[in-house]
């Protein structure tokens, strides 16, 4: 285990060091040139090398083409070293050795928290653990890319994987188990995250501090705890709530709290029923990630997810959102970088475009267009922000859309604003999507996405008092650092300018929010053909009629009011940071650091990624704004959480009464803020201590804990991991448990694993509607004709026999008793594998 | 005036050796079915050749070649192997590539040790083995030494294609090149030629396209490449699948058993302050040193590794030996033929006394035995002790001899008479070996250099199932085969029977004319009655487990003949199937009881 845990550790530095050349030739404009983000640059590269070739039936998926598609990367480093020479580089690495240290303890710090916390609860047995599990499974023995769906066989994966790739690859690579890869990988990810955002905000304070570089990399340590350990609020609340505090209890016995009723948090608004110590509810953690309390129009509780990074990390999600985190750095470096570029590349990237021509026609025309940066940037770009799509799709239009930002308020910073600019915007996000999609065309081709479009949010603002819960930590130094800069400024107009862009955005989304009730409530009364559509919509309301759900829906957004005005300040205040001035002599007076408005940049649409779901929301299974808020206030965070620690950092770089305050203020709501990782970390502690082995163990798959499979499953997975590829079939059953268990553990691909899943992954059940039923019939029939032809029909070569299945198919079904029948599978079958309670049997059917 | 082109003395005494050394590699080279380390890779070149999809091993030089000698061809052992073994006879022309550091004479008697040199040329004849690997280092050195820097680069991507036999060569040259660098040798590598680099390139550049994926048709045989580097880092994890190690005693006791000459001439050279004194020479005797301790340390070493420091063994060997083929002065003539004539005499007697010491099977020495009881014993057991006496005598005779002539001619002159009569009578051992190598002595599986598993009698499967096959559905290979093993073995044996399929398990209601199992289903298939087996032996493997060398060590020295055990698989064939036609008997078969 120490073995692996090192070897982990050894190959992501080694990644970096490797393609820090390259790293150096695409970040000159970074002080670290790009040193922080080099992990994740060359495991995002190294990946996309292997699946793309893999892809194309170029490469294998094993240790040879992992190699050889990091024989190509070198080549890559190789090309890069042609503009410096190695003895440049090393000069440099020399001078800023201090920095560089900074880094490899921040990193080694992370890294071992990590293993840390996950050593002591391994078990990858809750929430989605188990997918993600089935995932890195079912990658490593995929013969090729794309990868094989675990739990639909004959399909490939059709999810945002490329983070599973990552991990497998160096799963295969190192030669450790997935159980052990899934711990390793999220400890791996925290690591990469805490240097990426260290990198980030040491980057910004280099171009605004003139102070030296050890306080500087000692400043920089404010990122990875803003973005990685402060939580939000809950945690603090937690702790008051257990302790009964604000809470009373009445002659009758009853408890009574306004507060805890009026914050409206599950949970927190019933009585503490713990001992007078302040115990913790089993499971408290959960909690913070559901602050955020949505109702539908009878009242019933809508869930919504507000996870933040500590969360993430506390509960070991390795899912897309979290998997992204360091390449959303590396895309955060990349975008600093082309802002704090002069703009004058030695070749610039030109490319035929259409455009308007409002005054000599033709209407559309093709013309030639110059970007201030190199053809090299706009492909690297392209591939590193095209991963994003692939790790997180969710994630790909911001952070385009946030780089043709950061290049257009350059352009506007050094040229001057023009409406040709917005243009330049929508070109620039337009080119860099197609040169995504090309780039990884394979995942577009392949990738069938559960969301059908846009869905106006009419009933569920958030209220202030949660939004605070969830965002209070990181709001009062954005706010404090926006307010300085503003004072800086000293441009009224621009705060003018601001606030009028925030309040218009904002009505223009209510009044966006409100079209499809006006048209609905118009058609559902007309005697159009289409009236039905207008009905359909009242009946997602509980068939309310349209002046009722206009009035709850009112109602609501003035009972939440506080929350939106919260965001219509911050976005206003962003806005003006950024509104571009026009009196030059205001400009010469105070001049404004470029790295104050790239963090202006980042507040602002972090505003927009938690402004957005108050009135719009993606559709998806689910038909609320769960996944919309998930994922959208995720990336808020992160964006925040970069702009919170490098503002805090510009407020308190000088010692005045003003920054002392500031300071006092800010160490309050941090330690606030910092409560929820503290009681996390105890928790975990305690569980370890409670544990009767109290065996650390980073393997998620095994040991007693691990109760998704008996003893006898374990050596039959063990087996099946042996064994050739074929398609397995075993009982199949609810998400979050352990159906599923043995695809999960083995890499075989389950004829249907947990079909709830599926149905996201694709959007539909129409590939694989009939299996489950088939299924059934499989292990209960007592006919072995019936039996073979559905073996046949699925060419399934491995049916489990275990305590799960005979379980399962032990059910009645209107009146009539159905027993699983093994009696034919015995006759008629081979029994390759048997262990107490299980039996594999195997047909004769053999993988292609 | 036209010239008249001449074929030197010396170039026709290196084309005789590159004839005879291609002629002892290749001759005969279907004799053998493969055992299943050759029919792996085989089997790879056969699907490749008929653009089945697969995934390559990490040797994808051979497989990419030979699936084109397949396509050009057909398929057979013969031509299976025929890559390796012509490629492996191409290290003859290594001393070539080195004449002018070690000299002409020196060059020329390597190249003849090189090509009668038992392991290479047993190697060679093997699919799999470093053979072909280290073909093609010689065929890059030479081609870069006579300023053919793109052939140079065509055979060295060729080197590097080959895979996990050219870790040992990477890894050897790199460590022997940093202990010259850390030892103050600045320029290992050699002058320096960049004029060459682009050609090299470029060939190199092509070579891989073309044949590392074979023209993108197998683009998998780049990554099958570097597929070598973990398959070679996994030999050194004891837990590993591909852990199959050799003793490394075994691996030491290979050399002077198989090439003594080789062996302790390359060892006086390596000894010598000399050697050491100059560069190239240094290097050679560092490479192979460097190269002895990687493979020795190498815990998945097999004998076959010692294919990368023979070559460089006999360079070292040709420096010692060339001067003692020099002419004797005619004063000297009698006294050193004399002692030569006169070991190879006694070296021919010892030797025939211990092929009759292998002949006795039982000796009968009694308790407290003493001299005197000597005439009282039987007939063999006396025999038996002779033997013994000789085999201690004799070199101790030639020991004196030498002696005498020291005392009374010179040290000179005692050393030229005992190498020339040793050396002619190593000849003679060597040539011995090697015609029992190329198997014209018979099949067995106790050679050092032997994988685990030997050919056993594969070829016999094939007949007996053509035999089969012709009485039931009318030719030789129609008849429906199913297989359990998934073995390359059968795979190949069973490539040109269209109805002959591999099933992982056959089901109990599938009864195919024929099956093809291990002797796990003896009994099941005996109970069901329906089936009648016959054993063959697919492949032999040596009984005697880790030990350096067989118990019975004068018999094996002599015959190679030690305990072989033999991997069984039967052939179930179908009751039915033999109406109407006699029991089919092989020599090789045994009935299954």
């Amino acid at each position: 285990m120490i073995w692996s845990v090192f070897v982990w550790y050894l190959v992501a530095v080694g990644i970096g060091l490797l393609v820090f050349p390259l790293a150096y030739r695409l970040f000159p404009n970074l002080n670290d040139r790009g040193y922080s983000v080099s992990r994740a640059l060359g495991l995002l590269l190294w990946g996309y090398l292997f699946w793309l070739l893999s892809s194309y039936g170029l490469l294998p998926n094993t240790v040879g083409g992992y190699l050889l598609a990091l024989a190509l990367l070198f080549g890559l480093v190789t090309w890069a070293l042609r503009k410096y020479a190695l003895t440049e580089i090393a000069a440099w690495l020399k001078e800023k050795e201090g920095y560089l240290l900074a880094v490899e303890l921040v990193f080694l710090i992370g890294y071992a928290f990590m293993i840390l916390m996950r050593g002591m609860e391994p078990e990858l047995l809750t929430t989605e653990k188990p997918m993600e599990l089935a995932f890195i499974n079912a990658i490593l023995r995929s013969p090729s890319m794309p990868p094989l769906d675990p739990w639909l066989a004959d399909y490939s994966i059709s999810y945002y994987y490329f983070g599973y790739v990552i991990v497998a690859m160096l799963a295969k690579f190192t030669g450790v188990t997935a159980g052990m890869a899934f711990n390793l990988a999220i400890s791996l990810v925290f690591a990469m995250a805490a240097v990426g955002g260290y990198g980030i905000v040491y980057n910004l304070l280099a171009v605004f501090s003139k102070e030296k570089p050890a306080g500087r990399a000692f400043q920089a340590l404010r990122g990875p705890v803003f973005v990685l350990l402060l939580s939000n609020l809950e945690g603090f609340l937690e702790y008051l709530h257990a302790r009964g505090v604000f809470w009373t209890q009445t002659a009758d016995g009853v408890w009574q709290s306004k507060f805890w009723r009026w914050l409206d948090i599950l949970d927190l608004s019933s009585p503490p029923t713990a001992s007078a110590e302040g115990d913790l509810r089993y499971w408290w953690w959960w909690r913070a990630s559901r602050v955020i309390h949505d109702t539908d129009i009878l009242g019933n509780h809508r869930e919504v997810i507000n996870e933040f990074p500590f969360f993430s990390y506390f509960l070991a999600d390795l899912h897309p959102h979290v998997l992204t985190m360091p390449f959303v750095f590396l895309v955060l470096a990349l975008t600093l970088n082309l802002f704090l570029d002069r703009g004058a590349p030695e070749h610039p990237f030109r490319i035929w475009m259409p455009g308007f021509n409002f005054q000599t026609g033709p209407f559309v025309e093709f013309r030639s267009v110059e970007f201030g940066f190199s053809f090299q940037t706009f492909i690297f770009s392209s591939v590193i922000l095209g991963g994003i799509a692939f790790l997180n799709i969710w994630d790909w239009p911001w952070y385009v859309g946030l780089f043709a930002a950061a290049y257009v308020l350059r352009q506007a910073g050094e040229s001057g604003w023009q409406w040709g600019r917005l243009w330049e915007f929508l070109g620039l996000g337009l080119l860099l999507g197609v040169a995504g999609v090309l780039a990884y065309l394979p995942f577009f081709l392949s990738f069938s996405s559960q969301a059908g479009g846009f869905m106006v949010n009419l009933i569920n603002p958030t209220r202030g008092a949660q939004l605070w819960v969830m965002f209070g930590t990181l709001f009062l130094p954005l706010v404090g650092f926006l307010l300085y800069l503003l004072r800086r400024k000293g441009d009224r107009r621009s705060l003018f300018g601001g606030f009028g862009l925030s309040i218009g955005i904002t009505l223009l989304l209510f009044l966006v929010s409100l079209v499809p009730l006006l048209a609905a409530g118009w058609l559902a009364h007309s005697d159009s053909p289409r009236a039905y559509l207008g009905l359909e919509f009242f009946n997602q309301y509980a068939g309310v009629s349209f002046q009722e759900l206009l009035d709850v829906s009112l109602a609501r957004r003035g009972a939440a009011i506080a929350g939106l005005l919260s965001m219509v300040v911050l976005i206003g205040l962003a806005a003006a940071a950024l509104w571009p001035r026009r009196n030059e002599e205001t400009q010469e007076k105070a001049k404004i650091p470029k790295s104050h408005l790239f963090a202006g940049l980042l507040i602002l649409f972090g505003g927009a990624l938690v402004l957005i779901p108050e009135f719009v929301f993606l559709v998806d299974l689910f038909s609320h704004r769960m996944n919309t808020i998930f994922k959208f206030y995720y990336q808020a965070w992160l964006l925040w959480g970069v702009a919170a620690a490098y503002g805090s950092g510009v407020l308190l770089h000088k010692i005045d009464l003003k920054s002392t305050l500031y300071g006092l203020v800010l160490a309050v709501v941090v330690t606030m803020g910092l409560v929820y990782p503290l009681m996390g970390i105890h928790t975990r502690i305690s569980s370890f201590l409670d544990r009767t082995d109290r065996q650390f163990n980073l393997d998620g798959t095994v040991g007693s804990h691990y109760y998704f499979l008996s003893a006898d499953e374990k050596q039959a997975v063990l087996w099946l991991q042996q064994a050739p590829l074929g398609t397995l079939v075993e009982a199949v059953g609810g998400s979050y448990s352990n159906y599923a268990r043995i695809s999960a553990n083995s890499g075989q691909p389950a004829l249907l694993g947990w079909p709830g899943h599926e149905d996201q992954w694709r959007g539909s059940r129409e590939l694989f509607a009939a299996r489950q039923d088939d299924i059934f019939r499989l292990y209960t029939t007592q006919s072995w004709v019936e039996a073979e032809n559905l073996i046949q029909k699925y060419g399934i070569t491995y049916i489990v026999v275990s305590t799960l299945e005979r379980t399962t198919y032990n059910v009645r079904i209107n009146d009539v008793q159905y027993l699983l029948n093994e009696d034919k599978f015995a006759r008629f079958l081979t029994p390759v594998f048997q262990s107490g309670s299980i039996t594999i049997y195997q047909t004769s059917i053999t993988a292609p | 005036m036209t010239e008249k082109k001449t074929i030197s003395l010396e170039t026709g005494l290196y084309l005789l050796a590159l004839a005879l050394g291609l002629a002892f590699r290749l001759i005969g080279l279907g004799s053998l079915p493969f055992n299943e380390t050759e029919a792996s890779w085989a089997w790879q070149a056969y699907q490749v050749s008929g653009s089945e999809p697969v995934l390559i091993g990490s040797q994808p030089a051979y497989v990419m070649l030979t699936s084109l000698v397949f396509t050009l061809f057909a398929s057979s052992e013969a031509l299976a192997r025929m890559l390796p073994a012509f490629f492996g006879g191409m290290v003859v022309l290594l001393p070539l590539v080195f004449r002018e550091e070690i000299g002409r004479k020196a060059a020329l008697v390597a190249a003849f040790g090189l090509a009668l040199d038992p392991m290479m040329v047993a190697l060679s004849r093997q699919v799999g083995s470093p053979m072909m690997a280290v073909g093609f280092t010689v065929l890059a050195l030479l081609f870069w030494k006579r300023a053919k820097p793109g052939f140079a680069g065509v055979f060295a991507a060729l080197l590097l294609l080959s895979g996990l036999p050219a870790v040992t060569l990477i890894l050897g040259l790199v460590v022997t090149i940093a202990l010259l660098v850390i030892s103050g040798f600045r320029r290992p590598w050699g002058e320096q030629r960049p004029e060459r680099i682009k050609p090299f390139l470029i060939g190199g550049g092509l070579t891989f396209f073309v044949l590392g994926t074979l023209w993108m048709r197998y683009p998998q045989g780049l990554s099958a490449m570097m597929q070598a580097i973990p398959d070679y880092l996994a030999g050194w994890m004891p837990s590993s699948l591909t852990f199959r190690q050799a003793p490394w005693l075994r691996v030491v006791a290979a050399l002077p058993l198989y090439q003594p000459i080789g062996l302790l001439f390359g060892f006086v050279a390596v000894m010598k302050n000399k050697t050491w004194e100059e560069d190239s020479k240094r290097f050679l005797a560092l490479f192979v040193v460097v190269v002895m301790a990687l493979i020795l340390a190498y815990p998945s070493r097999q004998t076959a590794d010692l294919a990368w420091a023979l070559p460089v063994i006999w360079l070292l060997a040709g420096i010692e030996l060339a001067p003692l083929m020099g002419p004797v002065e005619k004063k000297d003539r009698l006294i050193v033929w004399g002692q030569a004539i006169t070991i190879l005499a006694m070296l021919s007697f010892w030797w025939a006394r211990i092929i009759s010491a292998t002949r006795i099977y039982y000796v009968n020495i009694p308790e407290g035995f003493i001299l005197r009881d000597f005439v009282s014993l039987d007939y063999a057991t006396k025999d038996y002790l002779i033997s013994m006496v000789i085999f201690v005598v004799v070199p101790l005779t030639i020991a004196v001899l030498a002696i005498i002539v020291i005392t009374s001619w010179s040290k000179q002159l005692a050393l030229q008479g005992f190498l020339r009569g040793l050396g002619i009578f190593a000849i003679f051992y060597v040539v011995m070996v090697l015609f029992g190598i190329d198997d014209l002595r018979r099949r067995q599986a106790n050679e050092l250099w032997s994988p685990v598993m030997s050919p056993g009698y594969a070829d016999d499967l094939r007949d007996a199932l053509a035999e089969l096959s012709e009485p039931s559905v009318g030719n030789r290979d129609e008849l429906e085969v199913v297989y359990t093993l998934d073995m390359a073995l059968l795979h190949w044996q069973l490539r040109d029977m269209p109805n002959a399929r591999y099933a992982a398990v056959i089901t109990p209601d599938e009864s195919p004319a024929v099956i093809i199992d291990d002797l796990s289903s003896v009994e099941e298939m005996n109970a069901s009655g329906s089936y009648r087996g016959e054993k063959i032996a697919l492949q032999l493997f040596r009984s005697w487990g880790d030990r350096i060398l067989p118990q019975d060590f004068d018999r094996w020295f002599v015959f190679r003949e030690a305990p072989v055990e033999k991997q069984w698989v039967v052939v179930w064939a179908r009751e039915d199937i033999f109406t109407g036609f006699q029991d089919i008997k092989t020599s090789t078969g045994e009935p299954v009881e």
